[in-house]
């Protein structure tokens, strides 16, 4: 399904004030893509809908405090989507409950990981884990989800020059660290969350 | 190459649940800080006095000049994946099924949907609101038509072939509707070797499998006639009794605290609760020579009732002419009808505590979720081509009930 921008504003309008459908719709618009970028960042496709699961639970919660850019919720949703991974599931504690609730397909199996995906991805949520929750969601947004520096910054709530500062420092930090230019390991890591 | 996608079983309680949230929502309660801060502004109070004055008189000519209608959060279609795959939930299946269609739309519709290897009937749900009626039309051949609400649990299941299928949903223009289509569960009763009770009633995937404790209060096992078992309960529990063998026989049973449990088949589907009214009390087993046998008594899930003591239900009175007919308490029963080429219908009955599962050459039903009465039986019609190859026809009975079935035809 498709949603556009003027779309995603009626629809986050609609859903705050109480439309169960319009929420749900907006779940439907971005849960996909919540997925793929959970799913970089944790051990299986389990963790990853536990991860997606508990950022529209904190959608829902924080819904009057989610900064709206470029009239879509979604750069919110994945930053908190990375924020939740990196903390190793404390994040999920609130939640945990409720999720372990819902049903799910015990049959569907988790693709094996080939051994490179699977410890590029380690090492990259390492490298992400070192760095403050700001830095990392800056990092993850403008590396591997394209959104551009402005636009990360109006999700996090920071200045368009701080932004760009802290991003400079961590891209230096998170290179260092890896010892692999970030732009080839986001594009590496995309393939794999595609496969 | 593989896809990893977003479990949809998942994803649709997820998707429930958020709907929920947010319906459930009330827009006029603001954050306490904020409400107590705007108290404190005389302009406040003014236009809540206004406000009420004007809901008043707004809510007074609505009264006069509209309908009722149904409360908005009332009028969402439960998605009846969520209801199958909820332990929870009367409607529960299993916590894996095997979906062929999930479709929310408005209105009438058709829709391609395809059948892989392997399947052989597919089962049926539609949900819709506002209230109505409706049919679900497959291919043309199978057809379900009646009352369908937000929450109905209504289904059908209809034998299929592999392939692509269409399936045509007729509803109001305005109705919202939501329609699975899933494989039916495997037959309960395996044809294999003898099952072990305990490992059955803790698989999830099984429909009769328990979600309590399930630690076991006797475990045995042997062929033919047993000896006699020491039983010993807490003061006050209800248990529950699995009696299990390879071959499906109504000679065979089991005295347990005084009750005779008859019958025996390789599956767990058929069970007795009782509540012993010593904490010693034996189990002991007569079952024909040489048949291999596995007992299994658990504590009963909570909210089970005692099993009643079952005798033979009379049938209801058939309309049409009788096709097949059977009645029992416990143990499975099938056979074989021909198509006559008009309208056949099949109404079942029954009264105890389990449910009732029916399979036949033109389509089945169950009686879980529903109320499971011999004062009102369900019927459910179907319309076929005549066919004189002879039509087998199954019923299952879940727990511990007495039920009668009969397949008529009309005229």
């Amino acid at each position: 399904m498709m949603t556009s921008i003027a779309d995603e504003t009626a629809l986050w309008s609609r859903a705050r004030t109480g439309d169960g459908r319009a929420f749900a719709a907006l779940f439907d618009a971005h849960r996909d893509r919540a997925f793929r970028h959970a799913i970089r960042l944790v051990a299986s496709a389990h963790d990853a809908e536990d991860v997606v699961a508990a950022a529209f639970f904190e959608l829902w919660r924080k819904r009057d405090l989610v900064p709206v850019v470029d009239g879509s919720v979604l750069p919110w949703l994945l930053v908190t989507t990375t924020n939740l991974a990196r903390n190793s599931g404390r994040g999920l504690r609130r939640y945990r409950a409720a999720i372990d609730r819902l049903p799910r397909s015990s049959d569907l199996t988790d693709p094996a990981d080939t051994a490179t995906e699977r410890i590029g991805r380690e090492e990259l949520l390492d490298a992400v884990r070192s760095l403050g929750e700001p830095d990392a969601a800056l990092v993850l947004l403008t590396a591997l989800e394209g959104f551009t520096s402005v636009e990360a910054a109006e999700a996090l709530g920071l200045s368009p020059g701080a932004a760009r500062v802290r991003l400079h420092r961590a891209r230096k930090r998170l290179q260092g660290r890896l010892g692999t230019p970030l732009d080839l390991l986001g594009s590496t890591l995309q393939e794999g969350a595609a496969r | 190459m593989t896809t990893r996608r977003f479990d949809p079983v998942f994803s649709a309680a997820l998707r429930n649940e958020l709907e929920a949230l947010a319906d459930a929502h009330d827009p006029a309660a603001a954050p306490a800080l904020q409400r107590f801060a705007a108290l404190r502004r005389p302009q406040v109070w003014v236009a809540v006095v206004t406000a009420v004055v004007l809901v008043a008189a707004t809510i007074g000519v609505l009264h006069l000049t509209s309908a009722p209608t149904e409360p908005a959060g009332r009028s969402r279609v439960v998605d009846p994946l969520t209801k199958v795959t909820d332990p929870s939930s009367p409607e529960y299946v299993a916590r894996a099924v095997q979906t062929l269609l999930h479709i929310s739309s408005v209105g009438p519709g058709g829709h391609d949907f395809s059948v892989p290897a392997g399947v052989t009937s597919v089962r049926v749900y539609l949900n819709c609101a506002p209230s109505g009626q409706s049919t679900v039309d497959i291919d043309g051949k199978g057809r379900m038509s009646g009352g369908c609400s937000r929450d109905s649990g209504s289904t059908y299941d209809m034998p299929i072939k592999p392939g692509t299928h269409e399936v045509e949903v007729t509803v109001g223009t305005r109705t919202d509707s939501t329609l699975l289509l899933m494989a039916s569960p495997a037959p309960t009763v395996s044809p294999g070797a003898l099952i072990d009770p305990l490992t059955q009633v803790r698989d999830r995937r099984d429909p009769d499998a328990l979600v309590g404790d399930t630690t076991p209060v006797l475990r045995a096992g042997g062929s033919g006639a047993g000896g006699t078992r020491p039983v010993t309960v807490t003061p006050g529990a209800r248990l529950r009794l699995y009696f299990v063998c390879r071959t499906t026989s109504s000679s065979a049973d089991v005295v347990v605290a005084g009750h005779t449990v008859s019958g025996c088949m390789n599956s767990i589907a058929h069970w007795f609760d009782f509540t012993p009214t010593s904490t010693s009390t034996t189990a002991q087993v007569d079952a024909p020579a040489g048949e291999p046998w596995s007992l299994l008594v658990v504590p009963a899930p909570v909210g089970a009732k005692d099993s009643p003591a079952n005798a033979t239900l009379p049938y209801p009175t058939a309309s049409g002419t009788v096709l097949a007919e059977a009645r029992g308490s416990g143990a499975p029963a099938s056979g074989t009808y021909r198509r006559p080429g008009n309208a056949i219908a099949f109404t079942v009955s029954c009264r105890g505590n389990g449910w009732l599962e029916i399979m036949t050459g033109d389509g089945g039903t169950n009686t879980r979720g529903t109320r499971c009465s011999a004062l009102q039986p369900n019927t459910t019609g179907f319309s076929g081509e005549k066919d004189p190859s002879p039509q087998h026809w199954t019923v299952l009975p879940h727990g511990d009930i007495s039920w009668t079935f009969q397949l008529t035809s009309d005229g």
